[in-house]
């Protein structure tokens, strides 16, 4: 073990270059790992902890009978019932005596008594509960809050179902975690006293009745969903289950969370390629060290021991330098923060990298496994290197390489023709060699291409969303659309009213989007089958055609506002929206015997390329003062910020990884060549020639591995990104390839990284007298 | 004879062959082809040859760096040639001190640590390690070279380095592959002198060499041609009785 120790030290010492790129590596992973792991347990750790300590309901169901919860609680597995509680519609116009600056907000009162529930208790954010003194009080959803931009003691005007206005003051804000968050579920929540409910719906027989069902096994929420909707029949307005308010409160950092784990996934593979590759390489350029070594009294497994000892050596100073820099990350990251608003402590702050979890918690072990297989391999052979020290081996070809000559006759550069003859030449060399590049570069294209796809995201209207701003007026107001259109920066009006609907005989709802009309279709970006042409086609997102069990082609029905339609899905959109949950089709195909000219709830604007979204949204709210809301809409996927980071982060490790593979390549290149180096040297060719003729060679090697890397990773990239889109019911079509020079940039980074990290070690093999070199090898 | 011919020889090899092969259907080179040899306590045996007879092969048999094809190797009567390769490096650590031709001095570690190497892994404490060590290089004049890098070494300090490095655990035996052969006269000179030396205290050697005048320092000569024994002579005044055979047939 001393033995072994001293030698260690003295390798580590005099070969601190692969030893700091193993440490890095390691430390760059585990940073990785363990940021995504903490990440991850912030986007989902809450949400659960939440709905435990609410007691949040697993199924809701509202219904237009009031004594639903008896027949209800007989389901099989439905532990405890909360409700019936009355509900009743209404709507926000205005706040503290003023008109609603944004829109009207839709809303659905509940009734509550000021004590805390059974079930589902709603938590409070700011201000304090309902309170039996305060018959005027409300308490809004934390998202509605949000949305509504309500503060506690803010007074809103609500018009109630049957138009009369109503003002109430917010006593507290709070959180309904087993519920989704405005806008993926409209209309918002918030908790009135029954009386007040009463004064507001004061028919008992319009209210609604919503009823919370907490099961004994959460998965059997679909199916404990479908059993209510049967047993309470026609009864049934709307149903939500437990993963509908999960998704919607993780959606938007949990795909960055994910993304993360990959990445950092991807990463360990990269390591664990790149550590085996520096084991394998500082072993072979130690033959005759290690044959030395056995030949005093080292056993083979001691050997392989040996080596395995120190490349964990290497990888727990990795990981300790990874924990660091976790931390360090942690703290200056406010999206890793344990408690977002909250200053972290530094203990808080440790547990929530270290403890966040599964991920975070196996990081260690994964990169100490990893990094002792990878050298294992190395090492075994090692093991298995005769005790005879090299110098007595086999002769080495002393014929000098003839294209050398033909190469020196022909004038040609000869360092180009050596250098991409012997990486042509020694394929099972030049193959692993430039495999080994390829799966770095291949992450790396990974990485571009998820760093692009965002890119097209942000930049261009593929998603479904094409317009720009929204616009809703108070009141009709014909002229409206040919006074926006009149503005030179507007390049469409689009008519659009999104409903609820509901597919038979499934619990979740969806949003049918009305959006332009036939005549005028909106811009739709169609990714499979075709735009909508005709009254009744539509187009839908991935989640809407998941939710639905259909493919483009098929009709689907729904059922909107108590209104059974079929629709024909003739194309899919990628919709980042709710899910994917949006079926769009024409205004006009919402016309029915009683509404035969829908009227829009809202208009989308469309600019033209080049327009500033800000400005002609101010200019529009200064045209119209006090009539119009103008919104920008928000780019979709913005929670997706913090990918960007991980990409940048992650490109950089895969550098760093390329970088020590490229190392050793060269030095292995070097090794082999160093005979052939000095026999070229003495039939004529210069030192300086010579180290091109290595440079050349890894330079070649480079290339191909680039060029395979690239030409595997972007099918790969377009592959999984579409996947995950699949999976979060965006859909496929989602992804960007990297552009052509971004590729192009990445192959001549490791062609240039190629020659740079062999030149200097080349030169100095160039620079060796010959007749030294011959003597000894 | 003396009394050192009748004890049990030390080392004993009886038939042994080694056939090189050349990876992928390259010619085979038998390098040994049937050799008996009995190494006494106390022995200084060169065994000496043209290039390409076989002495490093030979050399590289007996220390068990090699596996031979065919033959017994007996060390202290004990049958060895069968033991796993793990139960030759533990034998070596402390029965077997070799010097190679280039020294073999693990180029990462300094001279000390070189010397030292052995000793740890004999599982001695590191002071232990350090204070035979020292004495070691005073003895052998390279006192102040302790820290030195290998490569910093002339190349006769490499070779007294080396073998400091190969007594370190006081070997019982002591294998020399061409100790001085890439030495110049004078370093050559004091290599033999140590290894003369150190045999006058009672350690028994085997040295490999093509050259006449250090073959001439041992007190044996084994001469090899072409993988088998021409020849086994004693330095000294008596005459070999029989050649190689009074020594097998007084080990058998």
């Amino acid at each position: 073990m001393r033995a072994a120790l001293r030698w260690i030290r003295a390798d580590l010492a005099s070969h601190r270059l692969p030893a700091l790129l193993v440490v890095l590596a390691t430390a760059g992973v585990s940073a990785a790992l363990l940021l995504a792991g903490a990440l991850l347990n912030n986007v989902t750790g809450p949400w659960q902890r939440q709905f435990a300590r609410a007691d949040g309901a697993h199924v809701w169901i509202e219904t237009r009978t009031d004594h639903a919860d008896t027949a209800l609680a007989r389901l099989p597995g439905v532990t405890a019932v909360g409700g019936p509680y009355d509900t009743t519609t209404a709507t926000l116009t205005g706040r503290n005596g003023r008109p609603a600056t944004g829109p009207e907000l839709p809303l659905s009162l509940r009734a509550t008594d000021p004590g805390p529930p059974a079930v589902s208790a709603p938590l409070p954010v700011a201000g304090g509960p309902l309170d039996a003194a305060r018959p005027d009080g409300i308490v809004l959803e934390h998202s509605l809050a949000s949305a509504a931009w309500a503060r506690p003691g803010d007074r809103l005007t609500l018009r109630g179902p049957d138009g009369r206005s109503h003002t109430l003051t917010v006593l507290g804000i709070a959180d309904s975690p087993d519920r989704a968050r405005y806008p993926d579920l409209r209309p918002g929540l918030a908790w009135v006293l029954p009386g007040t409910l009463g004064t507001v719906q004061p028919t008992a027989a319009l209210r609604g009745h919503a009823v919370g069902l907490r099961l004994a096994h959460p998965a059997d929420a679909d199916y404990t969903a479908q059993r209510a909707v049967t047993t309470l029949g026609g009864d049934v307005t709307r149903v939500a289950t437990w993963t509908d308010a999960r998704d919607s409160h993780e959606r938007e950092s949990r795909p960055a969370g994910l993304l993360l784990g990959l990445c950092g996934l991807a990463a360990l593979a990269a390591a664990a390629l790149a550590v085996a590759g520096a084991a394998a390489g500082r072993i072979s350029s130690r033959l005759g060290d290690i044959a030395t070594l056995k030949a005093l009294g080292f056993t083979p497994a001691g050997i392989a021991r040996m080596f395995v000892a120190q490349h964990l050596l290497l990888a727990a100073a990795g990981l300790l330098i990874g924990g660091a820099g976790a931390l360090t990350a942690a703290a200056l990251l406010p999206a890793l923060a344990p408690d977002p608003g909250v200053t972290a402590t530094p203990w808080a702050l440790a547990r929530a990298v270290f403890g966040s979890g599964p991920l975070a918690l196996l990081a260690a072990p994964a990169c100490l496994v990893t990094v002792a297989a990878a050298s294992a391999l190395p090492a075994l052979r090692a093991a298995r290197i005769p005790a005879v020290p090299p110098a007595d081996g086999e002769p080495a070809q002393d014929r000098p390489p003839r294209p050398a000559r033909l190469a020196l006759l022909r004038r040609l550069p000869p360092a180009l023709v050596l250098g991409v003859r012997g990486a042509v030449r020694g394929r099972g060399r030049t193959a692993t060699a430039a495999l080994r590049i390829a799966v770095p570069v291949l992450a790396c294209t990974l990485a571009l291409t998820a760093w692009s796809t965002l890119d097209g995201l942000g930049r261009t209207a593929t998603a479904g969303s094409a317009a720009a701003l929204t616009v809703r007026a108070a009141g009709p107001d014909d002229p409206l659309p040919a006074a926006l259109a009149a503005d030179p920066a507007v390049s469409g009006v689009h008519p659009g009213a999104d409903r609820e609907a509901l597919a038979p005989g499934q619990s979740a709802t969806f949003t049918l989007r009305a959006l332009g009309t036939t005549d005028r279709p909106y811009p739709f970006d169609v990714v499979e089958g075709r735009p909508v042409h005709a009254v009744g086609e539509a187009v839908a997102g991935q989640g809407a055609l998941d939710l639905l069990g259909i493919r483009v082609g098929q009709w689907a029905r729904v059922t909107t506002d108590g209104t059974p339609r079929i629709l024909h899905v003739v194309g899919r959109v990628v919709e980042p929206d709710r899910g994917g949950r949006i079926v769009s089709t024409g205004l006009d195909t919402l016309a029915d015997a009683t509404t035969p000219d829908p009227r829009p709830d809202y208009w989308a604007v469309t600019l033209r390329p080049g327009a500033d979204a800000d400005e002609v949204s101010t200019g529009l709210a200064a045209a119209f003062p006090g009539r119009l809301d103008v919104r920008p809409t928000t780019a979709p996927f913005a929670g997706l910020a913090t990918v960007r980071a991980a990409v940048v982060g992650l490109v950089a490790l895969l550098a760093l990884i390329t970088l020590a593979e490229l190392l050793t390549v060269a030095a292995v290149a070097l090794r082999a060549h160093r005979r052939d180096l000095a026999l070229l040297r003495t039939i004529g060719v210069t030192p300086r020639q010579a180290m091109a003729l290595v440079v050349t060679r890894c330079a070649t090697v480079a290339l191909l591995g680039g060029l395979l890397g690239a030409a595997l990773g972007v099918p790969l990239a377009l592959a999984l990104i579409d996947a995950q889109g699949a999976a979060t019911g965006v859909g496929a079509g989602l992804a960007h390839p990297p552009s052509a020079a971004a590729l192009t940039t990445l192959v001549t980074a490791a062609v240039l990284a190629a020659a740079a990290a062999a030149a200097l070690p080349a030169l100095r093999a160039a620079r060796e007298p010959a007749g030294e070199v011959l003597h000894r090898i | 004879m003396t009394d050192q011919d009748t004890a049990v020889p030390v080392l004993r090899a009886t038939g042994l062959v080694k056939t090189h092969r050349a990876a992928r259907g390259g010619a085979e080179v038998r390098a040994v082809r049937g050799v008996d040899l009995g190494v006494g306590r106390g022995d200084f045996v060169a065994v000496t040859g043209p290039s390409g007879a076989g002495k490093s092969t030979l050399l590289h048999l007996l220390a068990g760096l090699r596996r031979p094809d065919a033959g017994e190797i007996h060390l202290d009567g004990r049958r060895v040639d069968t033991l796993r390769e793990a139960d030759w490096a533990v034998l070596r650590r402390r029965r077997i001190g070799i010097v190679f031709q280039t020294g073999n001095l693990v180029s990462d570690l300094t001279v000390a640590d070189n010397i030292e190497l052995p000793a740890l892994l004999a599982g001695h404490s590191a002071r232990a390690a350090r204070e035979r060590r020292e004495e070691l290089l005073t003895d052998l004049g390279l006192a102040d070279r302790a820290d030195a890098a290998p490569a910093a070494l002339s190349g006769g300090e490499r070779q007294r380095a080396a073998l400091a490095r190969a007594l370190v655990n006081d070997p019982d035996l002591l294998f020399a592959d061409e100790p001085t052969g890439s030495l110049d006269s004078r370093s050559a000179r004091e290599v033999l002198a140590l290894l003369t030396r150190h045999h006058a205290k009672g350690r028994t050697i085997v040295l490999v060499t093509h050259d006449a005048r250090v073959a001439g320092s041992a007190d044996r000569v084994v001469s090899l041609f072409d993988g088998l024994i021409t020849d086994d002579a004693r330095v000294d005044d008596t005459p070999p009785a029989r050649g190689i055979r009074d020594v097998l047939d007084l080990g058998g």
